[in-house]
């Protein structure tokens, strides 16, 4: 999808980018990532010709971008930039139309196309539609500037570290959205960022780069167990273990769950006790999960919801979607040695404990 | 308890000082005829001196009420009501003492407001700005709510905090006491002069003496006021774009108007009379239209170009005060240079640009007046002939309703402005 070709570019007496060369595989997430000041930026701007390369050739889409007008080439490539830009005279659906109106589309069209990606992003349409930006939080002018460069659906999306003025918690969301999105959209997206764990996360492919050159292009794992040279060892920190669990998910691991169904009326429970095993997840009828009970206090008499220790999904379990590096957080943060994952309603689907993760960095090596 | 009446006993205490100086200074000014010099006129020839004693006591009182007593009526409203009392006053007693020193002088004979009734007018003034000022800061006090009984807080802790709350349901009443505060006096004065009842002071007889050659000049006045800044906003925006745009010519732009606005106005219209009457003898087009080197055209040239600066300036800097990572958003998503400008960048200068066409008004309105010399017409044409004949009143009868003209210009383009604004960059400037 994107060639680059020997480019290079210098502001002045500083060589941003030297001579670098690589491909972007159609449906590919690439992520450029390196110390502030290492050409990374610049790299991406070159791609869209917000600046233009001193030498060397750039190929979107196998077509030299030297061909297009700039801004008709830029009207084909989403783009995403930190301070998200978001024009503060237009309301959330001037903003998200600001580039169907370039293409004059039907304002029929339009609208439907600003539903559709406000639903897209996860922000209610009535609500948000004729908001300002002066009226958003972080987190949603973030996923109104997404919207907006996928708005006349373009197969390239350029993202200048996006999710870097928001706080951990909302970058975490945001992150986790663009998971769910990207698997829907299957972009090519060139991500620009200095989170390492955020580039680990995200990405199919991770470029390092260092003073204007590439010093390592490899999937996430790659990096992470076979790191080329001491530069991107140090930068890539002694926690290489617990990076590499940030990218396995979950229900890879995940153990079904041994649980006890609460009927209605307040009896029957399903499971004998199992050898090995002391203690049960307690699910509702409808599969949610409410509680656990420990074995020894199933002695028959009692009843399961007098005996049980209830516990709120949302905080003391895990979510379908979350890492072995989150399961093992939890785990530790909570004193546990199994913990339990729901999915988006709160049903049990299954459980996770401390061997399964080590079985995973054990494989993983 | 009242925060702000520390300041405002101080304003009504200078206040009351000037009305009671204003008593002995002359109320009117009699003159046998227009140009003779006058005669003063005490108050007391005009007043009875015990309704005048009465009415000064029964001022004070009420003025420092306040100083008296810790509670009751707010001092600002108190301010408020006597100001425009005051103001009316001035006017009813100067027209009435006007007819009846009229009749008792003869035809010729000229009433008017002396320095003593201009400062009575000051003290009214600054009653009404204090009041209007220090509404506000009084509203909670309207409704102050007392602590339980039971808890004993020390007033001078709990008191300040409480008075700072905002007391949204008084707003309308705020905005009621202020309209009527400051439309109060000029509603009464408007009606005294429709009425008649100031027919006989000089003022009113210079206009009735030219009121269609007044009409004529105001139109004259606000032709060449607007037109001038007209013409300024379609020069001066583009050149304050391009001055934002192209970094050598900003230092040739920026300077260059400023310049012009250091040359003295009288000296740049003669400056132009020379080559404006070349021009119009050389093409015979210009003369067709009516440019000379004297009249309107020189008048609108030489007030555009001081018009100008306001303009380009503000363009400049509202152009420069956008976030530039709103222009590299907007570049990104593909818009071209023209389209940014008026996608982007101009909707988020128009704020900041549209206050400088509001200063470049005001001023025009001011400098209009001395267009009257080069022979353009407007207000200034009263002030040159009063200065002319040595006649005063004909001097203000030009130069009040400049002010007038000015202050209307002003607030009414800032209510424009208001709501020209994109709701959004509201919206931003509040939360800001």
């Amino acid at each position: 999808m994107i060639r680059m070709e020997g480019v290079s570019k210098r502001y002045g007496d500083v060589q941003a980018v030297r001579d670098i060369s690589f491909r972007v595989d159609k449906g590919e997430v690439c992520v450029l990532i390196g110390p502030s000041g290492c050409g990374k930026s610049t790299t991406l701007k070159l791609i869209n010709r917000l600046l233009s390369a001193d030498s060397g050739e750039i190929f979107v889409a196998d077509r030299n971008i030297k061909e297009f007008r700039p801004e008709l080439l830029r009207r084909n490539i989403g783009y995403v930039i930190q301070s998200i830009g978001l024009f503060p005279h237009m309301t959330v659906a001037e903003n998200i139309a600001v580039v169907p109106r370039l293409l004059s589309w039907e304002k029929e069209r339009i609208t439907r196309r600003v539903d559709e990606l406000l639903e897209l992003v996860g922000l209610d349409k009535q609500q948000y539609r004729s908001k300002y930006p002066a009226e958003l939080s972080g987190g949603e002018a973030q996923r109104i500037g997404v919207a907006r460069a996928l708005a006349a659906d373009p197969p390239l999306l350029l993202m200048d570290e996006p999710f870097g003025a928001v706080d951990p918690l909302t970058r975490e969301a945001l992150q986790q959205e663009f998971i769910k999105i990207q698997r829907e959209l299957k972009k090519t997206v060139v991500f620009v960022t200095h989170d390492l764990d955020e580039a680990i996360r995200l990405a199919d492919r991770i470029i390092l780069m260092r003073s204007g050159e590439i010093v390592q292009s490899d999937s996430p794992e790659r990096i992470l167990s076979r790191p080329r040279n001491r530069f991107v060892r140090d930068f890539v920190g002694t926690d290489r273990v617990l990076k590499r669990l940030s990218r396995i998910p979950v229900d890879r691991y995940m153990l079904a769950a041994r649980r006890i169904t609460l009927r209605a009326g307040g009896k029957s429970t399903e499971h004998r006790p199992g050898r090995g095993r002391n203690f049960f997840w307690v699910t509702g009828e409808d599969g949610r999960l409410l509680g656990w009970v420990d074995t020894r206090s199933l002695d028959g008499r009692h009843p399961v919801e007098s005996v049980m220790t209830r516990i709120d999904p949302k905080t003391d379990a895990l979510s379908r979607g979350a890492t072995l590096r989150e399961a093992l957080s939890r785990i530790l943060s909570r004193n546990v040695r199994t913990i339990a994952v729901v999915d988006a309603d709160g049903r049990l689907v299954g459980e996770i404990g401390l061997s399964r993760i080590e079985k995973a960095t054990g494989e993983v090596k | 308890m009242f925060l702000n009446r520390g300041r405002e006993n101080a304003v009504s205490a200078v206040a009351g000082i000037l009305a009671l100086c204003s008593l002995f200074l002359p109320f009117l000014l009699l003159r046998p005829s227009r140009i003779s010099s006058g005669a003063p006129v005490m108050w007391w020839r005009i007043v009875p001196p015990t309704v005048l004693v009465g009415g000064a006591a029964v001022f004070f009182f009420f003025l420092f009420l306040p100083f008296i007593v810790r509670r009751g009526p707010r001092p600002a409203v108190i301010q408020g009501l006597l100001g425009n009392i005051l103001g009316f006053l001035v006017f009813f007693a100067g027209g009435t003492a006007a007819a009846r020193l009229a009749a008792e002088a003869g035809e010729f004979a000229r009433v008017s407001l002396a320095g003593g009734s201009w400062l009575m007018l000051l003290a009214a003034y600054i009653l009404i700005v204090s009041a209007i000022k220090n509404l506000p800061a009084q509203k909670s006090v309207s409704a102050p709510k007392h602590p339980p009984a039971g808890e004993s807080l020390p007033a001078g802790e709990s008191l300040p905090a409480r008075e700072s709350l905002p007391a949204r349901e008084s707003m309308p009443a705020r905005r009621i006491w202020t309209l009527s505060f400051a439309g109060g006096a000029l509603a009464g004065i408007t009606v005294l002069a429709l009425a008649g009842q100031l027919d006989n002071l000089s003022l009113l007889r210079e206009f009735y003496g030219r009121q269609d050659r007044f009409w004529g000049e105001l139109w004259n006045h606000l032709g060449l006021a607007g037109g001038a800044v007209g013409a300024a906003v379609i020069l001066g925006v583009p050149l304050g774009m391009l001055a934002f745009r192209v970094k050598p010519l900003r230092k040739i732009i920026l300077p260059t108007v400023n310049l012009v606005q250091t040359i003295p106005s009288l000296a740049l219209f003669g400056l132009l009379i020379a080559p404006l009457a070349l021009l119009s003898r050389e093409i015979p087009f210009l003369r067709q239209l009516g440019v000379q080197g004297i009249g309107w055209a020189p008048a609108v040239l030489a007030l555009t170009v001081y018009a100008l600066l306001p303009i380009t300036r503000n363009t400049y800097e509202g152009l420069g005060l956008i976030d530039p990572s709103l222009r590299e958003a907007g570049r990104g998503t593909g818009f071209g240079a023209v389209q940014l400008l008026i996608h982007v960048e101009l909707p988020l200068a128009l704020p900041v640009i549209l206050a400088g066409v509001r200063i470049s008004f005001v001023q025009a309105i001011g400098n209009t007046t001395v267009a009257a010399l080069i022979g353009a017409g407007g207000f200034g044409v009263f002030v040159f002939q009063g200065f002319g004949q040595a006649v005063p009143d004909l001097i203000l009868l030009g130069a009040l309703p400049v002010i007038v003209l000015a202050v209307t210009a002003d607030r009414l383009l800032g209510f424009l402005i208001g709501l020209i604004v994109p709701r959004g960059l509201r919206l931003g400037e509040e939360a800001a």
